[in-house]
């Protein structure tokens, strides 16, 4: 994380030294503290990792002196960043899989509009994820578009994205 | 001002327009607070969509009755089931479950949610208390303390990280600041950071940074990790109103200490940095210090319920005076709250004094009838409510995402907005795994404007020496002497862990 924010604060100072001189002032007022902050914390998470090595080294050296007999609990001594748990291959499918639900709705809202993404969404969520029957998930569906409709279309009036595609396949299938 | 605080309470009062919209706060702030996966923060993120647009005192007392409710239903589960919603919330299980395991849940929940109440009510008071102590502080203060002061609210928000978390904090907060000078610069007319695109340039977009960085990485770890406590039985929370009542009586019974533990929250909360969950902890400690028999704690001691409870809704009326005052909030809730206000038009600093006292008393008020509404609500259907905790946080995940998604295009009608909720999105996910703080964020992306406008401001009157005046040079001193502290302590904490792994 250390690495991105460094690299985006390059790259925002950088930018911003093209513009004139008072438009570049706060950005370079944020920007440049940000990127010693950000090699600070770099050196700290190095120096961090580093102690995390010496102390796996040295936990594998003793266990093989012992030949492994003995069970050196050292959990409680371990530094913070040792403790932390480790995400696991099953943790970063759910990730994955949430994230594509995720960029799924932002996508079907884009090409097909809201009032055709938001129930289609609310049912494949319910029933791959959730497993909710699917007279649950088509109950919620309903009651989600309802409530999309009153609240945003008649309340509020706004008007819904249509989607980028919705015209189209529209005028294809009824001309 | 006698005229101000008496006239808004009437106002408040007989329009049924206020009192619709708080009771409606009341309900969604109850629901949140119970239901599993929702937090304060969360909260308030989604319901700015809505608001956007309302006028300024409506929509500033909806979000705020939501928020100050928030506490005194998320104690339910913490006594029934000893699940406690948030860090708040913690101290009240270490006798609220015990309670309830020896039969005395109606007890407990009548005592805490009155103490709840009115530790909210007291906050109130406290904080209205400051107003006349304040101003000429708040008045005193000029665009270069203003700039500073935007720094030490990033300063101290990032301070709630923790030790060394400090650093990644101010980083976060700084990421804010930068993302605020996107748009047009209003010295030069200059398009920063916007291209050709024309939607950046009124800057980005408030609603989508708040939902994108809060809202979207909490409903994926949410999804991640499951959200329901449906293990535990539902006949726990059966119980008689005899008891709910006894519970009741139980905070006159203690009044002393219900005033102690309000003021010394709603104090603490007037500190910022020190976080919500201090607070409650301090408050409890407390109880058992001044106890005659502190050996009761830990199993069941009715003043261990009410002590924490009190603190922690008192800590709201606290933190909204520097939230208001000084645009430094209180904490990682009041954060989002503060950006919320900026979105209806409210500028924290002295012109609330000076312009707009009206809706200070607003907001004090709000906090005082919506307490007092939660409390008489729970009371009646505490039972009923408790069943909440038994949703599954699954079901929440795909109408928290559709709520995120309709809000960030809502509030400009533009699609681009949806675009820019993805990679913030994907930011605020990455700052949440690598356990890196997010609150600062809002603070910089909210306080980069002001900060920009006031440094400009500074520097046209003083020159660059403008730092070198008496209260900018204080200002100074609490940021480095915060940055110092958070080092100091976290050099402690390592150390200690080396010396005890030698020690061993």
């Amino acid at each position: 994380m250390t690495v991105v924010m460094l690299a985006v604060f390059i790259a925002m100072v950088g930018i911003a030294s093209q513009y004139p001189p008072d438009a570049r002032f706060m950005p370079f007022v944020a920007g440049i503290p940000a990127i010693a902050l950000c090699l600070l914390q770099l050196y700290l998470d190095l120096r961090r990792s580093r102690r995390v090595r010496e102390h796996e080294t040295a936990r594998q050296k003793l266990s093989r002196i012992t030949g492994g007999r003995i069970d050196f609990d050292m959990a409680r001594e371990r530094p913070a960043a040792v403790r932390s748990t480790p995400h696991s291959s099953a943790t970063v499918r759910r990730e994955l899989a949430l994230w594509g639900y995720f960029l799924g709705l932002v996508g079907g809202v884009l090409l097909f509009g809201f009032m055709a993404t938001i129930p289609v969404f609310v049912v494949v969520f319910l029933r791959q994820w959730a497993k909710t029957s699917w007279s649950f998930a088509l109950g919620l569906a309903v009651a989600a578009s309802t409530v999309l409709y009153l609240v945003f279309i008649l309340g509020l009036k706004v008007g819904p994205h249509p989607g980028f595609v919705t015209g189209f396949i529209l005028e294809r299938l009824f001309g | 001002m006698i005229e101000t605080m008496f006239g808004t309470l009437f106002t408040m009062l007989t329009t049924p327009y206020y009192l619709w919209l708080m009771l409606i706060a009341v309900l969604i702030g109850i629901w949140v607070g119970i239901t599993p996966g929702i937090g304060g923060k969360l909260s308030i993120a989604l319901a700015i969509p809505f608001v956007f647009g309302w006028e300024m005192i409506p929509g500033a007392i909806f979000l705020l009755t939501m928020h100050a409710v928030n506490g005194t239903s998320g104690q339910i589960s913490s006594i029934m089931f000893g699940v406690p919603g948030d860090g708040d919330d913690a101290a009240t299980v270490l006798d609220g479950h015990p309670m309830a395991q020896k039969g005395e849940a109606g007890r407990a929940l009548g005592a805490s949610m009155t103490a709840s109440g009115v530790g909210g009510i007291i906050g109130a008071i406290v904080f209205a208390l400051m107003i006349p102590v304040l101003e000429p502080v708040v008045l005193a203060f000029s665009p270069a303390e203003f700039f500073l002061l935007a720094l030490l609210g990033i300063t101290f928000i990032a301070f709630l990280a923790g030790g060394s978390g400090i650093f990644k904090g101010i980083i976060v907060g700084l990421y804010g600041m930068m993302l605020g000078t996107i748009g047009m610069d209003p010295q030069t007319g200059t398009a920063r950071y916007s291209g050709d695109y024309l939607f950046l340039w009124d800057g980005l977009s408030l609603v989508t940074a708040v939902l994108a960085i809060f809202a979207v990485p909490e409903m994926i770890a949410l999804g991640v990790k499951g959200g329901a406590i449906s293990a535990v039985s539902k006949e726990a929370a059966k119980y008689s109103y005899r008891q709910l009542f006894d519970g009741v009586l139980d905070v006159p019974r203690h009044w002393w200490l219900v005033i102690r533990t309000s003021v010394i929250g709603a104090v603490i909360g007037m500190i910022p940095g020190l976080g919500g969950s201090a607070a409650a902890w301090i408050c409890y400690g407390h109880a058992v210090q001044s106890s005659g028999t502190p050996e009761r704690f830990g199993k069941g001691a009715v003043e261990g319920v009410i002590a924490p409870e009190t603190a922690s809704n008192a800590k709201e009326g606290g933190s909204l005076l520097p939230t208001l005052f000084f645009g430094i909030p209180g904490s990682s809730g009041m954060a989002i709250l503060l950006g919320a206000f900026l979105i209806l038009g409210i500028q924290p600093g002295p012109t609330l004094i000076t312009q707009n006292l009206e809706l200070v008393w607003m907001l004090i008020w709000a906090l005082v009838v919506g307490n007092i509404m939660a409390v008489v609500i729970l009371l009646f259907f505490a039972r009923w409510v408790a069943l909440l905790t038994f949703v599954r946080g699954e079901l929440l995940i795909p109408f928290v995402l559709i709520l995120c998604v309709v809000g960030a295009f809502v509030n400009e009608a533009q699609w681009e907005n949806l675009v820019i909720l993805v990679v913030l999105s994907a930011i605020g996910y990455g700052l949440l795994r690598a356990d890196w703080p997010r609150a600062p964020f809002v603070i910089g992306l909210v306080l980069g404007p002001i900060a920009e406008e006031s440094l400009h401001k500074a520097l046209a009157l003083w020159g660059p020496g403008f730092f070198l005046r008496p209260l900018s040079l204080v200002l100074i001193a609490l940021i480095a002497l915060t940055i110092g502290w958070a080092v100091y302590t976290g050099r402690r904490q390592s150390l200690a862990i080396g010396t005890g792994a030698v020690a061993k």
